[in-house]
This record gives C-alpha cells, structure tokens and sequence, in this order.
C-alpha cells in the first residue's frame, strides 16, 4: 500500500506520537494520587511549632525549615476523629507544640518531636504512656532532677516519669502510672483502645463495651471471659495488660 | 526490529520503570499503566528500524534469520515475537501499577516471637526488622536497647501502617523494599537470646569479631564489604572522594567474590556451582540489598549461560534480572543504591558491546594492546560516573569532581585491597597468634590509599550540584548509550533519548 519510505516514516510518526502521548499523560495526571497504605499521620503541626521554641534546632537535620514549609502530602485518615495538641520540652531535638492523632502515646510526641538528644535520660521516660490533649510532655536531661513526680501526675493517663499535665484532664480511657506497662482501663475505655490490645478486632473490642453497657462495669479482670469471644487463652494475653477501675 | 532481537528485556525494564516512576509522581493507577503501555509502542516503533549497522558476527539468531530467510515468514515470526513481548510489557504494566496502588498494609494487635534480622541506625533511634508469624515487622529502638540481630524478641504490641515521614525521602518505599508490612509499636520487648545457627545470628557475631579485633580503616571497610555496615567517619571520607559506591555491596563486590572462585576453580562444572552458591551466600550475607541480590542473580545468569555454552550480553542479562526483580518488589526502583547500580551496570554493559561490536567488525578480530585497555577502563570509569552524577546529586547533594579522578584508580586499587584484607583479616578475626600483624599491614596500606585520595580530592575540590540539565544530561547519556548499543540507529537513538530526557526534565519537580 504504502512505498517501504513512507512506511517508515509512518512507523517512526506513530512512535513520536506514542513517546509524547506518554508525556502528555503525565503532565495531566501527575499529582493527582497520593499513593499508599492509609495512614495515621494527622497532617502538619508545624504552624506551633515556632523557632523561638526550639533552641536545640541547630543541632537537628538540616530539614527542618523544609518541614516548615513543606506540609507531608499525606491526608489524615478517615478515621482520625481529632487531634490532641502536646507540648514537648527538654531534651528532645525539636522542643514545640505537636498536633498528634487522639489516642496518641509518649513515643508520638517524642518521634514528632526528632527523638532524643544526646544528653536524654531516656531511662526516665515512659515511652508507652497515653497522651492527652493539652499535655506537657518533660524529657529531663541526664541528672536533672525531675521537675513533676510521679504524685504530681495524679491523673494517670499522662506520661509518668518525666511528664507531667498539670492542667490537663486525663486520658479516661486509661490508668497506671510509672509502671513499664500500661494498662488499659476496660470500664472507660473506648473501642479504638481497646483494638490497641494484642488479639482484640473491632468485633471483640465492641462486644467488651456491649458487654460493659449490657450488664454494668467489670468489677473484676476475670470478668473480660464473660465478653463472648474472649476465651481462658485470649484472656492469659490480655489480663496484663488490662484494669479495672471507677 | 533491533531492539527485540538484540535485547528484548529493556522493554519491559524501561517501561516498568516508567510505570514505576510515574506512580511515584503522583499518577493514578489507570494512567500509569497507560503510560507504559505508550512507552512500550513507542519504543517497538521506533526500535523497529532498518540501520545497517550490525557488524558480522555479532547479531542475534533473529537477524540472521532475517539475512537468509524467506520474507513473510519471516515478518510474521518477527510480528509474532514483537507481539508476545508486548503483551508480556503490557501486562507487567498493569501489574505493576496496581502494586504501588495496594501496598502492604497491616494494622491491629500483634503478639510473638522472632528473630531480629536487620539492626541499623535510624536518625537518633535504632531500626529492627522482626520477622514474626504475621510478617515482617519495623521497630523503633532507644540506641542504648542492646538488641542486635539474630536476637530472638518477644514481643506484645501494636502495627500500624508505615509512614511516609517528613524528610524528602519516602521512608515507606524503603521499608517495604525490605519486606516490612508495618511499624510495630510494642506495649512489651522481652529478649529471648541468640536465636543460634540463622544467618542473621551469624552476621552479629562476624561484626563483634570484626569490631572488636580488626583496626579502624580495615575494620570499617571490612564492614561495609563483609555485613553491607556503614561506619560513619568511613562513609564521609568515601563521599568526600566520590567513591562512596565502594562502600555499597553491588556488583563491584559481587563480581570480586564470583571472579575470585572462578579463577581459583577454573571454568569446571564444580567451579560454576560452587561458584553460584559462594555468591548467593555472600550477597545474603551482606545483608540482602537489592544491589547485592541484583548482582548475584546476574552472575547466576551468565554461569548459567556459561554451563549451557551460551554467551550472555551485559546489557541483556541486567535487563533481564532488573526487570524481574522489578515485578518480585516493585519498590526498589525507589532504593537509590538500586538505580545507581542498575544505571552504572547499563551503561558498562552497553559500552562493553558497543566495543565487541566494533572489535568484531575488524578483519580477524581485534589484538588489544596494554593502552587501549587502559584507556577503555579510563572511559569506563568516567562514562559510569558521568551517568550516575544526576542520581546521586538529585539524593546525596553536590558530587565531588574529584570522583571522576579517584574514581579511575579507586576501582582498579579496591579489586586488590578488599580481597587482600579480607584474607589479611582472617588470622585475626580467628583469634591466631600474631594475626594482629598481617591486619596491621592492610591498616598500613588503606592509609596510604587514604593520603592518596585526600590529595586528589584537595587538587580537585569543585562539585557538581543537581540542575534540570544534569538530569536530562545524565539521562539522555545513558539511553543514547543503551539504545545504541542495541543497534538503533543514531537518529532514532537520539530522538527517543531527547523525549525521554525532556520528560524526567519537565516533570521530576512535580
């Protein structure tokens, strides 16, 4: 039909045009995905978190105007209902005021705000402690004397050793103070707590507060085997890892 | 049909990695896949072409076919072949693309026990890979947590889906590229000892030997080459003198330890297997980087080949392998070590044939002397470096000119120091009586190389910073490079490599 020239020259039209129709494809869809797995990234905190607050910058990644200024392009997720606003001080490498997801614990704060610096006593900082909004979250430096106590944190859902909230209502969902472990409160404790316990899915967790609503309070761990579901073997997972209290 | 005759596999290489890179742009799944799908037509087009390059001796059974057979069975073999290829392309696509938009995702409760297999540093923290009965689990550690790998943890706590941080990189992308399914966040961490006889075990007892018996520049190069560790006053030296790939296990080291087993077993049946497995073992050994696996399985193909009495080209057994390793785990097109091992790889491999081509050509064939192959691994080395100048400045920041200079005797010079240290190390690390000498001699040895280095880096202190025009440079180099050496005629070379180049210009800010 066609002479073997304007074959070619057909053949090597059609694959310009396929290369630019490539091109033109990314020009209109680039940035229109976010890809990846849903996640529990609350957005930026950084408008809190401002220089004047942060004196051990300096000594931080050369980022950090980049996070200022650059806003991570991850979405909160669905299913984030609020954010808790903490504030972190001592020896951490990014001091500041951090917006983190409700629900939140000690080791948010801290990751939020760079990790430890080098002169931590990261032994007196109980990293699994539950947040709550408002809170003051203390890293006391090698052999600074801690400013709040243990007494002084009478609501127990703040970080322990090294934390303190002394305005701040505490976390109804949790209790226990100090300890290395802490415990989940199963008469206050919400459903999305409650998922945070090894073994326990949103239909266990809702039939613990269904059971809870139904027949009154657990006066009793031992009481978490009357939840449907949760037989002697589940219960040996969790009976350390759980409370009961007012 | 040159491109699918002389090496077929960088058709899905090139449009996979389109895919992928799309993807990581922020194109929706339908799109990306489009894309490559246009790619892959594009580059069949164009790749078609009718140059009369090939020099005799040297085409594929394909072409020659093409000389001696009867036209249209002919043309529809080529047709059936090209078609097949597509399709494979095009599938590959679609695959690819609904992987980046379904990652791993775990989240809920997790409770075990397993093994650490890989400890690292990680900002101010330590990063654990924990392989539990769930998967693959990432934990963040206090540096001061003592755990090291092949510990066996018991753990309580909680997974959520990775992160992708704040910084530039995509933290998410790098953790998956090493199997993690998400961050485990533990209530409770209970060591429970060595796990014994696992690699992972292994490897912490090989790096407490080598920290605690060898001296400072052997011991951090042994690291580096042994276990893939990275000693951070190393590191800096290496990066101030643009070697820092040294330093990565890639296919520089692979290629030692393969070359090595078969120079002292010869080409014997025994010698192949051993040395396929000798390789295999050191590339997991080293920690299992997607450089290390990349390298290890292109040896596999060519002592495969070599077995089978087929040669293998450069650039068509690293298409093959990248392309396949692409669609295991399609996140290493992320992992900076992988693009700059692949990128380097490429261009040696497309450089290799273009001489073998030329030197095919030449009545006879063609006696090289001392020079001209001194001068050929000069441009080799400098032609590595130049295409691998815009990755590294776009990641790691201004690349030191010195590279290209110390770049031409460090590769040369670590063929013989690495192996020599690893035996020189022996004696010591085994604890034999005045084995501290031998390793004292290599420490000897890597100073003066160091004293060397620090020389060349002072002379030639200037840098290379990332602009528009080095990635498109960089990236039109290395296709002009790679499709010539494929047989496309230069015209068609140039055209495609233009379009390709423009489009990483244009769109790499986005």
């Amino acid at each position: 039909m066609f002479s073997p020239r304007i074959r070619g020259m057909l053949v090597l039209a059609a694959g310009v045009a396929c290369l630019l129709a490539a091109w033109g494809l990314v020009g209109l869809f680039a940035g229109r995905w976010h890809g990846g797995a849903p996640t529990t990234e609350a957005g930026s905190a950084l408008p809190f978190l401002s220089t004047r607050e942060s004196p051990e910058g300096k000594t931080g990644s050369g980022s950090d105007n980049a996070r200022i200024s650059a806003p991570s392009p991850v979405r909160p997720s669905a299913s984030v209902p609020e954010e808790w606003f903490v504030y972190v001080t001592g020896a951490v490498v990014r001091p500041g005021v951090y917006a983190l997801p409700s629900g939140s614990r000690a080791y948010a704060a801290l990751e939020r705000a760079g990790g430890f610096s080098g002169e931590a006593n990261t032994e007196a900082v109980n990293l699994a402690a539950p947040l709550a909004d408002g809170v003051h979250f203390h890293v006391p430096r090698k052999g600074e004397e801690l400013r709040h106590g243990a007494s002084s944190s009478p609501g127990g859902g703040v970080p322990s050793a090294g934390a303190s909230a002394p305005s701040a209502p505490s976390r109804p969902g949790s209790v226990g103070t100090g300890g290395s472990a802490v415990k989940i409160n199963l008469n206050t404790a919400t459903e999305a707590d409650l998922e945070k316990l090894p073994g326990v899915g949103p239909k266990t967790a809702a039939a613990i507060v269904a059971d809870r609503e139904a027949r009154g309070p657990f006066s009793r761990i031992e009481d978490l085997q009357r939840v449907r579901g949760i037989g002697s073997k589940k219960f040996d997972a969790l009976k350390d890892l759980v409370t009961v209290g007012p | 049909m040159r491109l699918v005759a002389r090496c077929p596999a960088l058709l899905p290489l090139f449009s996979w990695s389109a895919v992928l890179w799309v993807s990581s742009l922020g194109v929706p799944v339908i799109p990306a896949a489009g894309i490559g799908l246009l790619l892959a037509a594009g580059f069949l087009l164009l790749g078609s072409g009718t140059d009369t390059d090939v020099a005799a001796g040297t085409e594929s059974s394909l072409e020659s076919l093409e000389k001696a057979g009867s036209g249209g069975a002919l043309a529809g073999w080529n047709g059936a072949v090209a078609g097949t290829l597509f399709l494979v392309t095009a599938l590959g696509c679609i695959f690819l693309a609904w992987r980046t938009a379904t990652p791993p995702h775990f989240a809920g409760g997790v409770s075990g026990t397993g093994t650490v297999t890989l400890e690292r540093p990680w900002g101010r923290m330590r990063a654990l890979l924990l392989d539990l009965p769930q998967g693959r689990f990432l934990l963040f550690v206090s540096p001061f947590g003592g755990h090291r790998e092949g510990d066996r943890l018991s753990v309580q706590g909680y997974a959520e889906p990775l992160e992708r941080g704040n910084g530039s990189l995509d933290m998410r992308s790098f953790w998956w590229a090493r199997g993690v399914r998400a961050v485990l966040r533990p209530y409770s961490v209970r060591d429970e000892g060595a796990s014994g006889a696992s690699l992972a075990a292994w490897r912490s007892v090989l790096r407490r030997h080598i920290l605690l018996k060898l001296p400072r520049r052997v011991r951090g190069h042994l690291l580096a080459a042994w276990l893939g560790g990275r000693d951070p006053a190393l590191a800096e030296l290496h990066r101030r003198w643009g070697t820092s790939h040294l330093l990565a296990v890639s296919g520089f080291h692979v290629g030692l330890v393969a070359a090595l087993v078969w120079v002292l077993l010869g080409k014997r049946r025994l010698g192949m297997f051993l040395a396929g497995g000798l390789v295999w073992g050191y590339a997991l050994l080293a920690g299992a980087g997607p450089s290390a696996l990349r390298a290890a399985a292109m040896v596999q193909l060519f002592l495969t080949g070599a077995f089978l009495g087929r040669k293998s080209g450069v650039t068509s057994a690293v298409a093959v392998v990248a392309a396949g390793l692409l669609l295991w785990r399609p996140w290493w097109f992320q992992d900076v070590g992988w693009r700059l091992s692949v990128t380097a790889v490429l261009v040696l491999g497309a450089y290799a044939d273009l001489l073998g081509r030329r030197d095919a050509g030449e009545p006879g064939g063609k006696e090289e002397s001392a020079l001209s192959v001194a001068r050929q691994g000069i441009s080799a080395g400098l032609l590595a470096w130049v295409a691998t100048a815009g990755i590294s400045a776009s990641v790691f920041g201004p690349v030191p000119l010195a590279g290209a200079l110390v770049n031409m005797v460090a590769i040369p010079v670590f063929a013989v120091l690495l192996p020599l240290a690893s035996l020189a190390a022996l004696p010591a690390l085994l604890g034999l009586p005045g084995g501290g000498y031998a390793a004292g001699a290599m420490e000897w040895l890597f100073l003066w190389w160091e004293k060397g280095a620090d020389g060349a880096a002072t002379l030639l202190s200037a840098s290379l910073k990332w602009s528009w025009l080095l990635g498109g440079g960089t990236v039109f180099l290395v296709m002009a490079l790679v499709l010539g050496s494929c047989g496309i005629g230069r015209g068609r070379a140039c055209l495609i490599s233009i379009i390709l180049s423009g489009s990483v210009m244009a769109f790499s800010g986005a």
